[in-house]
């Protein structure tokens, strides 16, 4: 018995990276999954050797229950739709994984545009808070509580070089996070964050592909090396489980040590 | 089905009953060995028995340097090598009432277990894990090592003083990788609450979110997360459980 059995579960941001492995994980662990992106493939930016397959079918061809379900986190109503499909498709909702996420570029704030910050806050941080009210929505109909991982990032709890949009929407969807746990504890809805630091994804391939970038995240990184999409699994398969519940409200760094410094 | 502590040799501090206890079952579930260790010798004994083959158990005062070595050395004789720490064993003492109120024995006390007993045991632990290749070290600290609160000053100050004593060895071993974490509960239903009665546990849940207070497994399963292959990329952090209270 996996550890997901019969669970129903939605991940947007799911054709590539965290979300990608993540689906694929809780698929093996027996939940039902409802991958969500705005496109149903992992395109040509990933670090996915299969990136042309959509992730639905890589778990459909593993032997799992999944199916793909075109949203944009940005709109409430694509949201909305994207629950009420889920609840079609497979009858409830059991977690929701707000990962959907998007990184402009770096540069401080004296050189950002205005468009750039609106469109990180639309993705990062209403994207969650779009997932998060329409998920509680449905947890609060079926009555029987739900779990809900928001994907951060350690740029929501420290300051990080350039990109002050990246880090203020982060920072915003952690407390977020906090905030939601606090009001939906009596009604057994854990809302809980993974902070990932440098992760090799299609969104960091440009600074991962940079060896000066590349070497010097290895060097401040404690256990000295990026991380993978793998290393959000285990995480990710703790929070959406029933051996989580007594755990709301926690921000878990999956971080190679970087914010113990 | 495969375990997710196969081949992994665990010492678990307190493992008589409580927290510990529910540690020491999971883990030998998950397919580890491990070494049990208390000062309630019988308890401890009975529960090692139950449990069967995969588990032992040894005297532990885990404020004694001599005995941390004893118990390190036998644990590597017994299962062949060491890979997990769970330092769990600790106090708190209804005299610790406030700074003019705890006695400087009491306060000694309780450091001496809660924190200088991690010392110790991550002090004699690390050498094998480093025979063995890597490690995982979990850190029972507390919420009460995150926030402060009206009274318990030597309870806060050991708890605290291990959430940094955590990070700081978390990022002098990562590069041998031997993880160090640590894991926040709030209030468990264990024998460390007896001293403050059942009403206490009764307006504690009310403090909480989720409106009670957690069951040991809760506390074990966060500890099995951590030590288990599936945080590798996970050290210096910490794992609050604690139905939201600190959240708020």
């Amino acid at each position: 018995m996996g550890r997901l059995a019969g669970k129903v579960a939605i991940i947007t941001g799911a054709s590539s990276g965290i979300g990608r492995a993540t689906a694929i994980a809780f698929g093996h662990e027996g939940a039902r999954m409802v991958c969500s992106d705005i496109r149903a493939d992992a395109g040509p930016e990933g670090y996915e050797d299969d990136g042309q397959k959509a992730t639905a079918e890589v778990i459909l061809a593993n032997g799992g229950q999944a199916c793909f379900v075109q949203a944009d986190v940005t709109q409430g109503k694509a949201v909305e739709s994207l629950v009420l499909q889920a609840v079609e498709r497979f009858g409830r909702l059991d977690i929701m994984v707000n990962n959907a996420g998007v990184f402009t570029r770096l540069a401080p704030i004296h050189e950002k545009t205005e468009e750039e910050y609106d469109f990180t806050m639309a993705v990062n941080t209403k994207g969650v808070w779009n997932g998060c009210q329409r998920a509680i929505r449905q947890f609060l109909k079926q009555g029987d509580g739900g779990k809900i991982v928001n994907i951060v990032s350690i740029a929501g709890v420290i300051g990080l070089p350039e990109e002050p949009a990246y880090c203020a929407s982060k920072a915003a969807a952690a407390n977020l996070t906090r905030k939601l746990a606090v009001d939906y504890g009596p009604h057994g809805i854990n809302v809980n964050a993974i902070c990932p630091n440098f992760l090799a994804t299609a969104m960091t391939r440009r600074f991962h592909g940079d060896q000066d970038i590349k070497s010097t995240v290895e060097e401040i990184t404690p256990l000295q090396r990026w991380g993978t999409t793998q290393d959000l699994v285990g995480p990710a398969i703790f929070l959406a489980s029933a051996e989580s519940d007594y755990v709301t409200g926690s921000l878990l760094m999956v971080d190679g040590g970087f914010t113990a410094k | 089905m495969p375990g997710r502590l196969d081949g992994e040799v665990a010492i678990i501090t307190g493992a008589a009953r409580g927290q510990g206890e529910a540690e020491a079952r999971m883990f030998t579930r998950e397919g580890a060995k491990v070494m049990l260790t208390d000062i309630l010798d019988e308890q401890g004994e009975a529960v090692a028995q139950e449990i069967g083959n995969a588990a032992r158990y040894i005297h532990l005062d885990v404020s004694q340097e001599d005995q941390w070595q004893k118990a390190i050395g036998e644990t590597v004789e017994t299962f062949g090598k060491l890979t997990i720490l769970i330092n769990n064993a600790g106090i708190g003492l209804k005299e610790d009432f406030g700074v003019e109120q705890t006695p400087l024995d009491v306060w000694n006390k309780v450091l001496a277990v809660n924190l200088t007993g991690a010392f110790l045991g991550m002090k004699y632990a690390i050498p094998a894990m480093r025979e063995a290749g890597h490690g995982s070290i979990v850190n029972i600290s507390s919420i009460a090592g995150i926030v402060g609160g009206g009274g318990l000053p030597a309870y806060h100050a050991s708890k605290g003083g291990l959430r940094l004593l955590t990070k700081t060895a978390a990022i002098q071993y990562a590069k041998e990788k031997i993880r160090v974490n640590s894991i926040h509960p709030g209030g468990v239903d264990t024998a460390i609450l007896d001293p403050f009665g059942e009403k206490w546990k009764q307006r504690a849940a009310k403090w909480h979110p989720v409106g009670r207070i957690a069951e040991s497994d809760e506390i074990a399963y966060g500890v099995l997360y951590l030590a288990s292959k599936e945080s590798t990329f996970v050290t210096g952090t910490e794992l609050i459980i604690d139905g939201g209270v600190t959240a708020q």
